[in-house]
């Protein structure tokens, strides 16, 4: 779809090269969930450099890794099975912040 | 530098070398080879982190080696990585070896892109190129030892194979002296002024044992820990040049990443071929119909069709087993013992201990399947698919992004789903979540909805669960749609999900899940649902000691014109009233009230002697559409911060009950 697509690099290589990190957020400003490995073969990296890209834009306050679950997430204060969370095989998941959206609105 | 002087090949004697990599890349095993026996293990100074230190002789060299922790990359955000830099900054060990695992080299090539950056000669251990030659990827180290400009050994340290090779190359180094230039990335072209003129300002400041280089980076990447550092080192003027400067390029950690990326692209371009297009994984071939648009929701729709079938198949003879003997055989023997006691004695145990809470429990064997199929999912990895998928479905409504994380967690229960929503930022998004996740069907409506079913529709109980439990979801979809658009716009930001690895189930972790489920039902069987059971008996027994003439019956007839709408007498607009305080009340109500410990028979067999097809959809349909329990109704109190809204929210489910059952009665009576 067309408002799926990413401002910077639409293809592959083209996205490594320009800037893969403003790649990635036009990606997450996008209103679909994507996977690591959807978004990998977009970019043109492997998975495994992609979520560690996302490590960079979290620690740049950029996108916000959710608690899915487990005994320190919020959402799962309270609840009787909360110590059942670490065997869950959920993945991570990453979402934009504020700042993030920002900087993905300014490209 | 630890090594003695350096003249020719056999001048040095000792020599250290640290072991650097990210976990689980096969660095502990190259150290155990190395070191055999002479290793010691113990905690680095004030930290939990484990220090492994050994030696070995090479070539007439004694090396002291040290195993770093395992880490990604080398910023101050753990224990690990700061343990890690701290030592090759201030120890200056001879050589520093990094491993890596060949089959997620760009990745682990990241954290060389860190490595270069300090005082230390770099030897790259290039381990598992056998798993990087199975999952299709060609490597050629020698081209990637030329682009990088050091050495580059392949190896399979498991099998030993490449190890003395590595050692090889460190000893020449520690025997020829540093002579390294490697290639080391840069900045983004557009940040190197700015980090110029960071380098000049603060390099003078700079405590002796740090590179001036790598101090301006962590400076821009804003590593707390190295701004702590310089704060207390430049003085006052230079400090607010330099915050000033930080200020007005605070996306400095983006330039400085994307430097590091760049120069990954570079090193990997010749040296690294991927794998071709026809070369597809397992878990990518699974994937690409598990989490297709549409061929996604119809595995999905397969997959839980076959969880209901199954826990069927195999979980309703047990549950009629243990309806009609076990608890066939308890109150007939309750009824022999208390047969000299007083009537209200053995009507309570009876009637109302046994047909409510007994009979709950009952459905035991039907929750141990349902619970054990859901957990298998979890465990192979299919779970992260459906959520993903329901995603793109509710995407396609006008549902958007963030909102279904939450939603998701509505299926095990809806109280950390309305909690869940405080990741929302946005207010109108948030409220929209919140006024949704009562509609998610949790485990215990699930549960109820398993064990009805039967009762109404013995002929394919499969169908009408599937199709139950999809109602309420398309009204969510539906009702989300709408309300996006007429009253609450959510924001539009989406998320980015990992989907884990596909893999052969645990017995135990599925066993594990199982028991902790149905220990938690125990639980509130044993507690909310045993006083709940005794408090309907004595409403349905109290004055008379008649249900027809009882309070309950006074209240439920009251309702009755509503229930009559949906086809439903007294006791079914009670049992679904019920359910407010917890989802199995309703089962344990309708045993209490069609006196299912007195008959000794199953539920579903009174139910279906008593009641028509269409009233058993229109109570399934309301049951499913229903206000949540009360907890959930507290958990959207405290997170919309007023009663209005959780009052909204009550009469828009009551509304949406009534409606529903209203329909599907009539329907029912039109077409079953």
């Amino acid at each position: 779809m067309a408002d799926d697509q990413p401002k910077v690099g639409s293809s592959p290589g083209e996205a490594w090269a320009n800037d893969p990190l403003r790649a990635l957020l036009a990606h997450l400003a996008g209103p679909r969930a994507r996977t690591l490995t959807e978004l990998a073969r977009t970019i043109g990296a492997e998975a495994g450099l992609v979520e560690q890209m996302l490590d960079v834009l979290a620690r740049g306050g950029y996108v916000r890794e959710i608690e899915l679950c487990g005994a320190n997430a919020r959402a799962c204060a309270g609840c009787s099975q909360a110590s059942l969370c670490h065997l869950m095989r959920h993945g991570r998941v990453w979402t934009l912040t504020s700042k993030g959206s920002r900087a993905a609105a300014a490209d | 530098m630890n090594a003695t002087a350096v003249t020719a090949d056999t001048a040095v004697r000792t020599a250290t070398i640290a072991l650097v990599g990210q976990p689980n890349v096969g660095k502990s095993t190259v150290f155990n080879m190395l070191t055999g026996l002479n290793q010691h293990v113990g905690n680095w100074p004030g930290k939990t982190v484990e220090r492994r230190t050994g030696t070995f002789e090479h070539r007439g060299v004694r090396v002291d080696i040290i195993d770093l922790p395992g880490t990604y990359c080398l910023t101050a955000a753990s224990p690990e990585e700061r343990i890690t830099r701290d030592y090759i900054i201030q120890n200056r060990p001879d050589v520093v070896i990094a491993v890596l695992n060949a089959s997620s080299l760009e990745r682990n090539l990241y954290l060389v892109t860190e490595l270069l950056a300090l005082p230390a000669p770099l030897v790259i251990g290039l381990n598992m190129v056998d798993v990087a030659r199975d999952e299709g990827f060609e490597i050629e180290p020698r081209v990637l030892s030329a682009a990088i400009g050091v050495p580059v050994i392949a190896m399979t340290a498991s099998r030993g194979q490449g190890v003395r090779e590595l050692i090889d190359a460190a000893v020449d180094i520690v025997q020829q002296g540093p002579s390294q230039e490697p290639s080391r990335p840069e900045i983004r072209e557009d940040h190197r002024e700015v980090m110029a003129q960071l380098l000049d300002l603060v390099g003078p400041y700079v405590p002796a044992a740090y590179p001036p280089d790598w101090i301006t980076l962590k400076l821009l990447e804003g590593d707390e820990e190295i701004t702590t550092l310089m704060r207390a080192a430049l003085p006052a003027e230079v400090q607010t040049q330099v915050q000033a400067l930080l200020r007005r390029h605070e996306d400095a950690l983006i330039a400085v990443a994307t430097g590091r990326y760049d120069w990954i692209r570079r090193m990997t371009r010749a040296a690294l071929k991927r794998p071709r297009a026809g070369h597809i994984t397992l878990t990518l071939r699974l994937d690409s119909v598990a989490t297709h648009p549409f061929g996604g929701l119809v595995v999905l729709a397969v997959v839980l069709a076959l969880v209901f079938g199954l826990t069927y198949t195999v979980g309703a003879p047990l549950q009629g087993w243990l309806a009609d003997r076990l608890l066939g055989t308890i109150a007939a023997w309750a009824g022999r013992l208390l047969a000299g006691g007083p009537s209200w004695l053995s009507g309570l145990v009876i009637d109302g201990i046994l047909g409510g809470v007994g009979t709950v429990l009952t459905f035991l064997p039907i929750l141990v399947i349902f619970f054990a199929a859901m957990g298998f999912l979890e465990d192979v990895g299919y779970m992260a698919r459906a959520a993903y998928v329901m995603d793109r479905f509710m995407h396609a409504l006008g549902l958007h992004g963030k909102s279904f994380i939450p939603l998701f967690l509505g299926f095990g229960c809806n109280v950390p789903a309305i909690m869940g929503t405080r990741m929302i930022e946005s207010a109108r998004g948030r409220l929209l979540t919140i006024m949704l996740a009562p509609l998610v069907p949790c485990t215990a409506r699930l549960a109820v909805l398993t064990v009805l079913a039967p009762a109404f529709f013995p002929e394919d109980p499969t169908l009408a669960t599937w199709l139950l439990t999809g109602l309420p979801l398309v009204v969510l979809a539906l009702g989300g749609a709408l309300v996006s658009r007429v009253a609450i716009r959510p924001d539009d930001a989406a998320f980015i999900m990992e989907l884990p690895l596909y893999h052969v189930p645990n017995a135990r972790t599925i066993a594990i899940l199982v028991w902790v489920r149905i220990l938690a039902f125990l639980k509130k069987a044993g507690t909310i649902i045993l006083v709940f059971s005794v408090f309907v008996w004595l409403l349905a027994t109290l004055p008379h000691g008649d249900i027809e003439t009882s309070y309950l019956a006074a209240a439920g007839r009251f309702l009755a014109p509503a229930g009559s709408l949906m086809g439903l007498d007294w006791r079914l607009v009670v049992a679904l009233l019920a359910s407010f305080i917890a989802k199995e009340n309703s089962v344990a109500t309708l045993g209490v009230l069609y006196g299912v410990g007195e008959n000794t028979g199953a539920l579903v067999d009174v139910l279906r002697a008593n009641l028509s097809a269409a009233s058993g959809l229109a109570f399934l349909v309301a049951q499913m559409l229903f206000i949540p329990c009360v907890a959930a109704v507290a958990a959207v109190r405290q997170e919309t911060g007023s009663w209005r809204w959780a009052l909204i929210n009550v009469a828009a489910l009551a509304v949406l009950a009534f409606v529903g059952g209203v329909v599907a009665y009539r329907l029912a009576l039109l077409f079953l």
